[in-house]
């Protein structure tokens, strides 16, 4: 009988801060830029050159530490970490040793039914390095990467399944994208993270030898990588053989993992702290500060929009997209007699909400819903009135107004119109008289189209019915 | 006490030569006697921390890519050329 | 005629003012006073005298309309080739940098270009800096212009050498370790090696970030005030740079002493060879002839501070050097196949046995095993701030030799811990941070002797002004 094994994980996150500059010089963070086009003295590692902090890599550190209820340490300082590889210019990477920016908080995860708190063990702040590119040529160094802000998150080994896993990532990226610290983009390589991973027999209390998962580009790759390393971890152990410490490729097409390096070959880094920088001295002052600027977090708005406006999860999420979206809707719902509609109304296109920014007025919002739950306007009229609002903000009531986008209500008119439509269409009529209900939303729609959504559905409906049955057909 | 020059010339990416080493072997040993004979004085000694200077997040003009490759042994289409780097570990 | 290379540069400068003469005219006297003597010394590596006619000319058009930049403004200068130059090539006297043209100006260097002064070149030193006689410079040594069969000290040996041969009216150097105040005294020359902090280290090629300060070489304490006053301040490109404005240093620089209090390190004088000692009591007895008082004061850890001073600079250097891996510039191996071995093999023949030396020893004391070195060095080297800081708070100044000895001879064999020990006075300040000063002061068979004055952080005014009075002191 094989033995039940139980999975050990613990997770290590960097994430590329979202600064206009890098950590230690002036240049430019530009994704996807002609290659060395953003390096200069400092983050080429050219001799004499000196790193100054940027101020918001670490305003941003610490308000992510604070989203993961971290303690901020008041003192923490840079330290080198040493290490030769062609993609870090100075041969050391400026990070933080044993004095970290943040240290000791937790992220709640739904897990079997419940929740689950993940311990965070570590926060803190550091460099990125270079990109190679292998080419026949030989390798390529592009240096625009080099000294963008990092942070890297260190969990403690509490999660015990792929599945907590995931949902750690997604909720940890989801706040940190929510307070505009980083876009967390996986594929561009702004979020990575390294799975260590163990198992040991249910009921142990002892951690196996780990293995340290490298490369990991979605959350798809990491949790096969981690399945795959259960059934390998598990298959050596069952067939008597011994785990050794090791750090793990994972590769995307056989959706193995393969040996990168044994871990006692780790070269010693030789930590030391960064002469060329002052320690980071925070105030407590400036700390509240910058926990008063946080957002609420998203999960904490969905739930209250879900409460108090009937907002769906689907929507609530296609809200919280970004930060600028969720406060857009906040301000206009709390004006609006129908928030939920307006809601729906925004949720219709959530790529634009995506973009940014949000151009519209809480005022202009909360008339344009206002409108709608009155039935000034229809749906569709909606939406268009919202998209042009977004290309030039402008009150809606005056743009129905000017542009004729109300609903036509008025029997005088919607009367001719329904004769009109009844002539041009015998056919739909006589179907109707059949008995074809479904004829009469043809004949509905004909109204619709010839006056640009903007008849009343009520009193076209009415309209139409009253005539189907006052004028029975004659027979030729 | 016992070190080996090979592992530390490893981790600085240096080649020796046997008589380089067996000089060095006697450098090592001398400050090793050097600093188990220091003197620690006692008392506190803690350093005095003025607030940092911090850069805004500002962007400034970063070098042109060919002040960039200027000094660079071997560079194509714009970028640094090395051999073929093939294992080890990746920064950060 | 004016003897432009026998000037101060504030003669020059006043000079220059009253039209007597053209910078042109001062670049070109030293320019022929390299021809004549450069054979001989070899203060310079790379002599960029093009350019420096260039900017002699701008010069001579604002000091003819009226408009000198300051006091600076077309004196010709030399920088000690570890200091980053546009456009200039600086190679840190290696191999390993034998061909790289910075492309920016180092923070002193900029200053200085700001304030007029005329670049003629770079200066020979040490490898990296790291030696005390100009020896292991890759590109052959400098000899001393007092007696060229003698060593100039070092590092910043080129610089001492130039400005005592008239080859400059003044220069940059580096001072991590006394690479300053040591050749400044074996040449007859001041040096001063300013608080750490005082003038930006943006563009110095040190070799230990917590240690290193750009240095400054003159021919007198007042041409020091003013060149300090030139390259002083903070600049945002060095997060260690101080934010604490640059004091008027010239002013009451002749004031005299009377008043200050002095203590003198008794340790030193056991130290020290009979003649530096001889000189140094004289200028004790002078200095109290002159109003100053001044008392004996033990530190008895002078000589722990070498040992820390080696591990410390070393342990850093193992990581400032790491970067030269033959990669982004620099010298690169040929007949390499793979990252690994290009990296090694470039480091192994781009850089000289001293460097490699330290290379190592700092790399050794940084691992895990030999951790608790390193730590016992830092805990001593914050303790000796401490101690000397609280010294300071009672005292003016210190008083120490610069060198325990006269510049001695060319090839002269020296195992380097024999060629450490030369540091042993030059060193506390540097392990505290502080500001000092080397003067020249009495002479051993036609052979300088320097005193050294190490003042309070920040203090440098009072020390230049106590410098000052030792230097009119001295006949
Ligand atoms: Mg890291
Ligand atoms: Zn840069």
């Amino acid at each position: 009988m094989s033995t039940q094994y139980e999975t050990v994980i613990g997770l290590e996150t960097h994430i590329e801060l979202k600064t206009e500059t890098k950590a230690f010089c002036s240049c430019a963070v530009v994704f996807g830029a002609e290659p060395n086009t953003h390096c200069c003295p400092v983050c080429t590692g050219m001799p004499g050159a000196l790193p100054v902090l940027n101020a918001k890599a670490v305003e941003f550190a610490v308000k992510a530490g604070l989203l993961l209820h971290c303690r901020v340490s008041l003192r923490s300082k840079l330290d080198r970490k040493n290490y030769y590889y062609p993609d870090l210019p100075k041969a050391y990477q400026i990070s933080q040793y044993d004095q970290p920016i943040c240290t000791g908080g937790w992220l709640e995860i739904p897990s079997g039914g419940g929740t689950k708190r993940i311990r965070i063990e570590r926060l803190h702040l550091e460099e990125d390095a270079g990109k190679l590119i292998h080419s026949e040529v030989g390798t390529l160094l592009d240096c625009n990467r080099c000294g963008v802000p990092l942070i890297e998150i260190v969990t403690m080994p509490d999660f015990r399944s792929a599945e907590e896993v995931t949902a750690y990532l997604q909720i940890l990226r989801e706040r940190i994208r929510f307070a505009g610290l980083s876009d967390c983009r996986m594929n561009e390589g702004s979020l990575r993270c390294d799975v260590n991973l163990s198992i040991r027999p249910l009921g142990s209390h002892t951690l196996g030898e780990r293995a340290e998962l490298k490369n990991l580009n979605s959350f798809q790759f990491a949790a096969k990588a981690i399945a795959y390393e259960e059934r390998r971890q598990a298959a050596v152990l069952d067939a008597g053989g011994t785990l050794f410490p090791e750090t793990r490729g994972f590769d995307e097409g056989t959706g193995e993992t393969f040996p990168m390096r044994r871990k006692e070959s780790q070269s010693d880094y030789r930590f030391f702290p960064e002469p060329d920088l002052p320690p980071i001295v925070l105030t407590q002052e400036q700390v509240a500060r910058w926990a008063s600027e946080l957002p609420e977090l998203p999960d904490v708005l969905r739930e209250r929009w879900r409460a108090s406006y009937g907002v769906n999860r689907e929507t609530a999420e296609a809200l919280t997209i970004t930060r600028a979206a969720a406060e857009a809707f906040g301000r206009a719902a709390a004006l609006t007699r129908f928030p939920k509609l307006l809601a729906t109304l925004l949720a219709a296109d959530p790529a634009r909400l995506a973009e940014g920014e949000i151009p519209v007025s809480a005022e202009h919002l909360a008339a344009l819903s206002d409108l709608l739950g009155e039935k000034t306007i229809g749906s569709g009229t909606a939406k268009e009135l919202l998209a042009l609002l977004w290309k030039e903000d402008q009150d809606p009531r005056e743009a129905v107004e000017r542009l004729g986008l109300g609903k036509i209500t008025d029997r005088a008119v919607l009367g001719p119109l329904v004769q009109e439509i009844l002539a041009d269409c015998p056919r739909a009529a006589a179907d109707y008289r059949a008995g074809k209900k479904a004829a009469l939303q043809a004949l509905f729609g004909q109204a619709m189209r010839r006056t640009q959504g903007r008849a009343d559905p009520d009193v076209t409906r009415e309209l139409f019915l009253a005539a189907l049955q006052a004028e029975p057909q004659k027979e030729e | 006490m016992e070190f080996s020059i090979k592992a530390v010339a490893e981790l600085a990416n240096l080649r020796l030569t046997p008589e380089e080493e067996e000089q060095l072997r006697g450098d090592f040993e001398e400050i090793l006697r050097f600093a188990s004979a220091l003197q620690e004085p006692d008392g506190p000694a803690h350093e005095e921390d003025e607030p940092p200077f911090l850069r805004e997040d500002c962007p400034a003009a970063s070098l042109t890519r060919e002040e960039t490759l200027q000094n660079a042994p071997e560079a194509i289409g714009g970028c640094f050329v090395l051999p073929r780097a093939i294992g080890g570990e990746s920064g950060a | 005629m004016h003897n432009v290379c026998g000037m101060t540069a504030l003669g020059l400068s006043a000079a220059l003012r009253r039209r007597e003469l053209s910078a042109r005219e001062a670049a070109l006297a030293c320019l022929a006073r390299m021809e004549e003597r450069e054979p001989q010394l070899h203060a310079y590596l790379t002599v960029s005298r093009d350019e420096a006619l260039a900017e002699a000319d701008a010069a001579d058009r604002r000091l003819a309309a009226g408009e000198p930049l300051s006091l600076l403004d077309g004196v010709p200068m030399a920088v000690k080739d570890n200091i980053c130059t546009k456009g200039v090539r600086t190679t840190c006297a290696s191999r390993m940098l034998e061909g790289f043209v910075p492309p920016y100006d180092a923070g002193a260097v900029s200053r200085l270009g700001r304030a007029g002064a005329v670049l003629l070149g770079k200066t020979n030193l040490d490898e990296f800096a790291m030696g005390s006689d100009t020896g292991t410079s890759a590109f052959g040594p400098t000899a001393n212009p007092i007696d060229p069969s003698r060593v100039p000290g070092g590092s910043s040996g080129g610089s001492a050498a130039a400005v005592a041969a008239g080859e400059a009216l003044f220069a940059l150097g580096s001072d991590t370790g006394g690479s300053v105040r040591q050749p400044a005294a074996l040449c007859g020359v001041v040096g001063l090696r300013p608080t750490y902090g005082r003038i930006s280290r943006y563009g110095l090629v040190g070799f230990g970030p917590s240690l290193d300060q750009v240095g400054l070489v003159t021919k007198d304490a007042r041409d020091c005030a003013a060149v300090l006053a030139a390259t002083a301040g903070f600049d945002p490109h060095d997060a260690t740079s101080s934010r604490q404005s640059p004091g008027a240093y010239l002013d009451g620089i002749g004031d005299g002493v009377r008043g200050m209090r002095a203590a003198l390190v008794r340790e030193s004088l056991a130290e020290a060879e009979p003649c530096v000692r001889r000189e140094l009591l004289r200028a004790v007895a002078k200095l109290e002839s002159l109003g100053a008082r001044v008392d004996e004061l033990s530190l008895p850890f002078l000589k722990d501070m070498l040992p820390a001073y080696h591990i410390l600079g070393s342990a850093e250097a193992s990581s400032n050097l790491a970067r030269f891996d033959g990669v982004r510039y620099g010298f690169r191996a040929s007949g390499v196949s793979d990252w690994r071995s290009l990296i090694r093999e470039s480091r192994s023949q781009g850089f000289g046995l001293e460097v490699k030396r330290r290379i190592l020893l700092g790399t050794f004391v940084l691992t895990k095993e030999q951790r608790d070195a390193y730590e016992k060095a830092r805990r001593l080297r914050r303790k000796t701030a401490s101690s000397m800081a609280a010294a300071l708070s009672y005292y003016d100044f210190l008083l120490l030799p610069t060198s325990p000895e006269v510049a001695w001879k060319r090839g002269e064999k020296r195992d380097p811990v024999a060629m450490y020990r030369s540091d042993l006075f030059v060193v506390p300040a540097s392990i505290a941070g502080l500001p000092a000063v080397s003067v020249p002061f009495g002479e051993e068979n036609g052979l300088p002797v320097g005193v050294q004055l190490v003042g309070r952080a920040f203090g440098e005014r009072e020390l230049l002004r106590a410098a000052c009075a030792v230097e009119e002191g001295r006949k």
